[in-house]
Formats: C-alpha cells, sequence, structure tokens
C-alpha cells in the first residue's frame, strides 16, 4: 500500500490484516515504486497524490517495466474523468476517497482472484444454478430459466464473482459502465426481479443481499 | 527583429508624419518621372515639326530660287503662331525675310541648339539652321516657352498634389487618431473599471464588424461569461452550505439515537443506516458538483472520444427499464439501429441520459408513456426523452436547469437537484443545448449535441 496519510493508511492496513492480508506500507511514491518493482505482491493500493512521485506516474512506471500487479488506485479526484485517467494509465480499479472498508475489500478481493483464475470457461456453476455461456442458457436444477439480455449479463458477472462479495457501486461500474447512482435504488430493482427468476420456488436461495454492503451469489446463506 | 521592435514602438503621431514624409516623396518621384520623359516628348515633337518646315523651304529654294524662298518665310513668318520663328540670310549675315533678323553663326547648320535671339526680350529658341546652295542661312526656330510653361504647370501641379496630400493626410491621420484613441480608450476604461471591482462595466460597442468593435465585443463576451461563471459559483457556494446543512444535521441526528444509551442494537443499527446513506448521497452531491464544473469549464473536453450514441441510449434505456416499469410506467425505444457517431464524453453522456431517464421516472407519474429516441441532424444528434405526465411549467424550465433547483417545495423526493444541471452542462461540454418543451402533455426533454 502506498498512501501518505496515515490515518487512511492504518485504517486499511489494519482491516486488511484482519482479513487475512500481509501489507507492507510506504508513504512515498518513490518507495512505493521501487517496493513494488523489486518484490512480488497479490495487489497494490496506489493513493493518487504522494510526495515523492505522483500516483499515477508510478502505476505508469510499473506498467512500462512490466509488472502486472494488479493496482486499485486510490484518489479523492473522484469525477468522471479522473477514474478515466488512472484507468488508462494502467489502473486495474479505481476508488474514490472516502470509501467504506467493506467497498475497498471487496475490490481487492475480486482483483486479487481475478488474477488467479484467468481460464476460458464454457459453462459457469454455482450449486446447482448452471449457465451455459455458449448457447446463452441458464437452468436451475435441470429447469431452464427465462432470463433477459440485461438480467443474464448480471448473472454471469455473478457467477464469475462467486462466493464473493460484490458491491453496488461494483455493479454500475463493471457491468453498466455507469459510474454512479445518485438516485442508489436501480441496482436493487434489477437485484430483485433477477433473485425472484432465480431464487423463488426453490428451497435454497443463492442470491444474497448483505446490508450496508452489497451482495454475494453462494451455496453459502 | 530590429524592424519589428522598432514598428513596435512606433506611436500612431509619429506612424502619420512617416506616412505624409513617404507621400510627399511618392509624389516627388512621380514628378521627375513626368518632367523627364514629358519634357522629351515635347521637344522631340516640336523638333520634327521644325524639321519638316526647314525641308519644305529648302525644297522651295531649289526649285523656285532665293527670290520666292525670301517670299515664303516673309509669308511664312507673317502667319505665324506664338512660338514659332523664321529667319532668312544671305552668306554675308544680313537679313533677308522672316522675324529673326539678328544673324548668329551658330544659325548654319543647327541641329536643335538652344540659341539667344533679339536684345529686348531676349528669347531662347531650339533653332534648325541649314546653309542654302548661294551661302544663304535658312532658320526655323522654336521658342522655349512652350517647354517652360509645361515645366510650371508640372510644378504647379506638383505643388497642389504635395499640398493637397500633406493637408488631407494629416486631416485624415489627426481623425483616425482621434477615433482610434477614443475607441481604445473607452476599452481602457472599461478595463480600469473592472480592475476597480466594477464586473457589470461593459465596453460601447457601435460595430461589431471593424477590429475595434470585434474586440469590444469579446471583451464583453468575456466579461460576461466571467460574470456569468462568479454568480454561479457564488449561488453553488451558498447552495452548497445550505444543502450540505441539512443532510449534515441529519447525519448528527442519526448519531446522536445510536448514541443514545437506551437504545436497542436494532435502533442503533436504523441510526447508522440512516447517517450512512445520507453521508452517501452528500458525497454524490459533492461528486456531481465537480462534474458539473469540470463540464462547464470545458476541461473535461480532452476526455471525449468516438460514441456511438445510438448504443449508448438503447443500453441506458435498458438499463431503467426495471425502474420505470416499478413506477408503472411504459417505456418505448426508438433508436437507429446503425450506429450514430458523435464525438463524446461517454461517462458524462451516460450520467446525463440516465438523469433524464430518472427524472421521468420519478415525476412523469403512473400510467405514463417514457419514449426515448435518437434523432440525426446535419451537424447534431438530439437525444429525447419525452414522457406523458404533468410536465413542467413554461416559466420553471429555465430555473430547473440550474444547480440545486427542485420545483417540488418541500425538497422531500430526495433528488439532489443537481440532476437537470448535470444534463444541461453535458450539453453544453457537447457544443449544445438542453430544450425542455411541451410534450402535449408532458415533458419533452431534447439534449442536443454536436457531431464534431
Amino acid at each position: 500500500m502506498v498512501e501518505d496519510d496515515a490515518e487512511v493508511a492504518d485504517y486499511v492496513a489494519k482491516g486488511l490484516r484482519e482479513t487475512g492480508y500481509t501489507v507492507e506500507h510506504v508513504p512515498d511514491g518513490r518507495d512505493g515504486l521501487y517496493l513494488a518493482s523489486s518484490s512480488s505482491f497479490d495487489a497494490i493500493v496506489m493513493d493518487r497524490m504522494l510526495p515523492g512521485m505522483d500516483g499515477l506516474s508510478v502505476v505508469k512506471a510499473l506498467r512500462a517495466a512490466s509488472v502486472e500487479t494488479p493496482i486499485l488506485i486510490l484518489s479523492a479526484l473522484g469525477q468522471l474523468d479522473e477514474r478515466v485517467v488512472g484507468l488508462r494509465a494502467g489502473g486495474d480499479d479505481y476508488l474514490t476517497k472516502p470509501f467504506g472498508f467493506s467497498e475497498l475489500h471487496a475490490r481487492i478481493e475480486n482483483l486479487v482472484r481475478r488474477r488467479a483464475g484467468r481460464s476460458v470457461e464454457t459453462v459457469l456453476r454455482c450449486a446447482d444454478l448452471e449457465m451455459d455461456l455458449l448457447a446463452r442458457k441458464v437452468f436451475r436444477a435441470g429447469k431452464p430459466l427465462d432470463l433477459l439480455p440485461r438480467e443474464f449479463k448480471l448473472l454471469e458477472y455473478f457467477l464469475r464473482h462467486k462466493d464473493r462479495v460484490v458491491t453496488r457501486t461494483m455493479l454500475l461500474e463493471q457491468v453498466w459502465d455507469y459510474r454512479f447512482d445518485p438516485h442508489t435504488s436501480i441496482i436493487d430493482t434489477h437485484i430483485s426481479r433477477l433473485r425472484k427468476k432465480l431464487d423463488e420456488g426453490f428451497e435454497r436461495p443463492l442470491l444474497h443481499t448483505l446490508r450496508g454492503v452489497g451482495y454475494r451469489l453462494s451455496e453459502q446463506p | 527583429m530590429s524592424t519589428a521592435t522598432g514598428l513596435r514602438r512606433l506611436t500612431p503621431s509619429s506612424f502619420l508624419l512617416f506616412v505624409a514624409v513617404l507621400a510627399v516623396a511618392a509624389s516627388a518621384a512621380a514628378l521627375i518621372v513626368v518632367y523627364r520623359t514629358g519634357g522629351g516628348i515635347i521637344s522631340d515633337q516640336e523638333r520634327a515639326e521644325a524639321l519638316a518646315e526647314r525641308d519644305l523651304l529648302e525644297q522651295v529654294d531649289v526649285e523656285q530660287g532665293l527670290d520666292t524662298l525670301a517670299a515664303g518665310v516673309t509669308r511664312r513668318a507673317l502667319f505665324a503662331t506664338a512660338g514659332q520663328h523664321f529667319g532668312l540670310f544671305d552668306a554675308r549675315g544680313q537679313a533677308l525675310a522672316g522675324d529673326l533678323t539678328t544673324f548668329n553663326p551658330e544659325f548654319r547648320n543647327a541641329d536643335w541648339k538652344v540659341v539667344r535671339v533679339g536684345v529686348k526680350p531676349r528669347y531662347t529658341v531650339h533653332v534648325i539652321g541649314s546653309t542654302l546652295n548661294d551661302g544663304a542661312v535658312l532658320v526655323v526656330g522654336r521658342s522655349l516657352s512652350n517647354l517652360r510653361r509645361f515645366e510650371r504647370s508640372i510644378f504647379y501641379g506638383f505643388a497642389s498634389a504635395v499640398a493637397i496630400v500633406a493637408v488631407a493626410g494629416l486631416a485624415a491621420g489627426l481623425v483616425m487618431n482621434f477615433l482610434i484613441l477614443q475607441r481604445v480608450d473607452a476599452i481602457a476604461n472599461t478595463a480600469e473599471r473592472i480592475a476597480g471591482g466594477d464586473l457589470s462595466a461593459r465596453s460601447p460597442v457601435a460595430d461589431g464588424r471593424d477590429p475595434f468593435g470585434r474586440v469590444g465585443v469579446s471583451l464583453n463576451a468575456m466579461l460576461e461569461r466571467i460574470e456569468e461563471l462568479l454568480t454561479g459559483m457564488r449561488t453553488v457556494t451558498d447552495s452548497l452550505a445550505h444543502d450540505l446543512r441539512s443532510p449534515l444535521t441529519r447525519v448528527m441526528g442519526a448519531l446522536a439515537r445510536a448514541m443514545h444509551e437506551g437504545a436497542t442494537e436494532d435502533e442503533r443499527m436504523d441510526a447508522v443506516e440512516v447517517a450512512h446513506d445520507e453521508v452517501e448521497r452528500t458525497l454524490n452531491t459533492l461528486s456531481a458538483m465537480l462534474d458539473i464544473a469540470r463540464a462547464e469549464t470545458g476541461l473535461s473536453r480532452e476526455m471525449m472520444v468516438r460514441v456511438d450514441v445510438a448504443a449508448l441510449v438503447e443500453e441506458l434505456a435498458d438499463f431503467f427499464t426495471p425502474v420505470i416499469e416499478d413506477a408503472e410506467q411504459k417505456l418505448v425505444i426508438h433508436a437507429p439501429s446503425h450506429p450514430v457517431i458523435a464525438h463524446g464524453h461517454e461517462p458524462l453522456l451516460r450520467q446525463a441520459v440516465g438523469n433524464l431517464l430518472h427524472n421521468a421516472s420519478q415525476y412523469a407519474g403512473e400510467g405514463t408513456v417514457v419514449r426515448v429516441s435518437v434523432e440525426e441532424n446535419q451537424d447534431t444528434v438530439d437525444i429525447v426523452v419525452a414522457d406523458t405526465g404533468g410536465g413542467v411549467p413554461e416559466d420553471q424550465r429555465g430555473r430547473v436547469q440550474e444547480r440545486f433547483v427542485r420545483l417540488d417545495p418541500a425538497r422531500s423526493s430526495g433528488g439532489s437537484g443537481l440532476g437537470l444541471a448535470i444534463v444541461a452542462a453535458c450539453a453544453k461540454l457537447h457544443g449544445g443545448v438542453l430544450r425542455l418543451e411541451d410534450n402535449h402533455p408532458g415533458l419533452r426533454a431534447v439534449l442536443e449535441i454536436r457531431r464534431v
């Protein structure tokens, strides 16, 4: 983690350590570049405005040096433009300050796991739910589910992030490329429709709501 | 380099002097050319005439003898026009005929020689002479007065031309100078008033077509913009203070409830959730404010790329379908099946179209139809979201595009009041406008964007 704000750094590092990560923290851009290019990490949390060397330059330098470690950029510059700039520089995800730890955690999990499994799959599964990506068909307990294209897209995202927490903003940004939802209820509407088709009439629900955090598709409640 | 700096140091009056000197020099050059060639032409012509006349008289002598020639010369001299002179002398220099009575040895075989004749007044005459068979001398002369007259008229012409150039040029220059300085002064005065703090000062603009008019017009446009931005900023600061105070007050209230000793775990969780939602909404408001500011100042321009507007609108309409359906409304999408390419800021366009759809779902009411369409024009693309709801009164349509304006007086709908302001800023960034029209019934919002 490259972050010069000691309070944010402590808050994030403490949270990550509690969830089982090992965290190394440097407050300076140049030190961050050195550390990231000299040892191997699962993910990098990079602040944008840093002393020594700014975060975007560090990201660009790392990518230029073929360091492919997933990078989550943190920034207080939350405008539409800044996100695009951050991702163009080579960041994998962008999170605006202030943020909740659960949001950060979900995104880091996403980055780390995405890196782990990158095989080309044609069928995605969760318990008795099965998605055939080639035929674009979905079955639950062998019975076909009639999904609209947008519901298919949403479920595919959940299946690719099986057992992981997915936040509303992650869905907005990554499924619909929509920056923020000042009205907050759109995603809930989509989820409740998907859930109706997915879980209604089946004994065991698969799509779970985590209060104040987001959603998770999982066999376990 | 040196001429450039010299030119820059030139003041209007010294420039005027420079132009006057240049005009006089040009006239003088013209005079010299006219004088030289004009004088030459006149002299050549007179010489040719005199030659022809001498040849004619010589012929008389050869054919009819000296006596007949003498009579001819006498007659010729009698009918001579001013400036023509004739003379015939015998071998000893005795005058035989003509008005030239004093012999001059130079007459012999003179070819356009300048000779002084007579005692009082003394003429200067160009002469052609020839010595005849028996030693007699025939002289045909032309007075120089024609040439002198020509020279005089050239000189007077030149003098009056210079006088006119000098006087008229000076006068025109002074008037120009005065006009220029007056207009520059007016602009400078405006600038000084603004520097002094009076932002409402405007440069007088009589005619926008000449350079000074244009300077005035662009200065005024600049001032208009500055004033608009400053007023906007003031409004934003005021509204921001007001709009942040209310959610923060609610956060305070919720946190106080959570901290209350007798509260149950569930009550605490509820209160914390309320606080969390309020903070989130406030952050969204701030975020939206920054997006608007960037779009309005044009800073977002560098993020613009080729965008398929038809696909973007269709995708967003699809995204909002459940929301519209939940509001008991019907959504009709009408977009061309081919790509409609425009130069656009994709995230901002998504936000803008999303806001229009959200507004329709919130305010049009149950049982209404929401129609989304993309209309292609020559240079623009219109993204239209029209509903059949209650609409917006005509006198409020401008106001709702401003920041923090909500027609709902209680502000209970939970919106930030920035939705349409973002759409308007988006239209502006894309070189277009947001038009709110009557859909008979309902509201028809047209987000116009320029293709290039």
